[in-house]
């Protein structure tokens, strides 16, 4: 397990984040691209939603901190960002 | 100020993380969410002047918009046909009566069996599906920016045109429906063109052999009735923008106070979460109410 603060997260993993950054901005694409189409909308929200985990458990794995507590947290963040935006979506 | 900073900030109480990004301040969030969602269909239905739908589709505004842009694209305007008007009740009515929202009904019915049952014979014939919008402009500018539907709308080969507007139930939610149909008579068309096509969205197959009569259960059309403050699309989304931007602003103190104090923490990174409920942040800005088929 290795403790670092955010600076040097950030300065030692640019691109994991940049390439997160990329992934959802993409989405936010899609999102607003096919705004009446619901179907389409929650299939990108659900890939966004995956893209952010999976991508919490590479980045963790590779800073040799993964544990079950930390895929938990990026797993209900994910639960209510689903949740939040597919009651948009599916909100007559 | 001490629980302030317990709920919201990164202090030595809450082991230097919010008490609001912990899983059970997230767990928290989260089943207040689903329990303020399932308040809304109770209340709206107890007290729909408050917290209901208000629809002002009028079927002649759709006709009249739809010309406005056909005759901006220098195409000749539609006529409002009676038979196409009444092909597209029965096939919003046949919608709510089946719950389904789809161009071909779940028994197979082809949006074409209503044309002809119409009395309408036709020569071509097409189908927009709008459904949860609020006012007329909305939907056909909402038809407009798809290809698929502005193909329909801006079409030289169609002449007339029925609308209908139908409140109901579709999937156990209030809605308001609206059917588009297109269509130029068998016999009128001949000096348009002699080759025959039909024209449906999404390229589904056509089918002209007989179908099973739709079982097509009365419902009023949208009549006038007392406007409700709110609908609870626009409730649903001043909750969602309201919970994402406090969880934003949590996160940015949070990096801010965590970076500033070096704190080392052993958790998910928050500059991560910022990111992805940041770009949904902004989706949740922009959304729109309303479907199009």
């Amino acid at each position: 397990m290795s403790q670092i603060t955010f600076a040097k997260d950030l300065s030692r993993h640019p691109l994991h984040y940049f390439s997160l950054l990329v992934m959802e901005l993409v989405g936010l694409w899609g999102l607003l691209w096919f705004t009446y189409d619901s179907y389409m909308r929650f299939a990108i929200l659900l890939s966004m939603a995956a893209g952010y985990v999976v991508w919490g458990v590479i980045h963790h794995h590779q800073h040799r901190d993964l544990h079950i507590k930390i895929v938990f947290e990026y797993l209900l963040m994910a639960v209510l960002a689903v949740l939040i935006i597919g009651s948009l979506i599916y909100r007559t | 100020m001490s629980l302030f900073e317990h709920l919201f900030l990164p202090h030595e109480s809450n082991n230097h993380r919010a008490r609001m990004l912990h899983p059970t301040g997230l767990l928290l969030i989260l089943t207040s969410f689903i329990g303020l969602q399932l308040l809304l269909q109770p209340v709206s239905q107890r007290l729909p002047f408050i917290l209901g739908y208000a629809s002002q589709i009028p079927p002649e505004e759709i006709v009249q918009l739809t010309n406005v842009k056909r005759q901006a694209d220098g195409l000749s305007v539609l006529r409002l046909d009676s038979q196409l008007s009444s092909a597209a009740l029965a096939k919003a009515s046949d919608m709510f009566a089946r719950d389904y929202w789809a161009h071909v009904s779940p028994i197979g019915t082809q949006p074409w069996f209503f044309i002809t049952q119409s009395g309408y014979s036709y020569r071509y014939a097409g189908e927009n599906l709008a459904r949860d919008f609020s006012d007329p402009q909305s939907i056909v500018n909402a038809w407009i920016n798809s290809p698929t539907h502005r193909e329909n709308l801006l079409s030289s080969k169609y002449q007339d045109i029925g609308v209908a507007v139908i409140d109901g139930q579709l999937g156990g939610q209030e809605t308001t429906l609206v059917v588009q149909l297109f269509g130029t008579k068998l016999s009128s068309a001949q000096a348009v063109s002699q080759t025959s096509s039909f024209t449906v969205l999404a390229a589904a197959p056509v089918d002209l052999s007989p179908t099973p009569a739709p079982v097509v259960s009365p419902v009023p059309i949208t009549t006038s009735t007392p406007v409700p403050l709110t609908n609870p699309f626009s409730v649903s989304k001043a909750i969602s923008i309201v919970i994402l931007a406090i969880i934003l602003i949590v996160l940015i103190m949070d990096i801010v106070i965590v970076a500033r104090r070096r704190i080392a923490r052993w958790t998910s990174k928050s500059f991560a979460h910022l990111i992805f409920l940041g770009t949904l942040f902004i989706a949740a800005l922009f959304m729109l109410r309303g479907q199009i088929l």
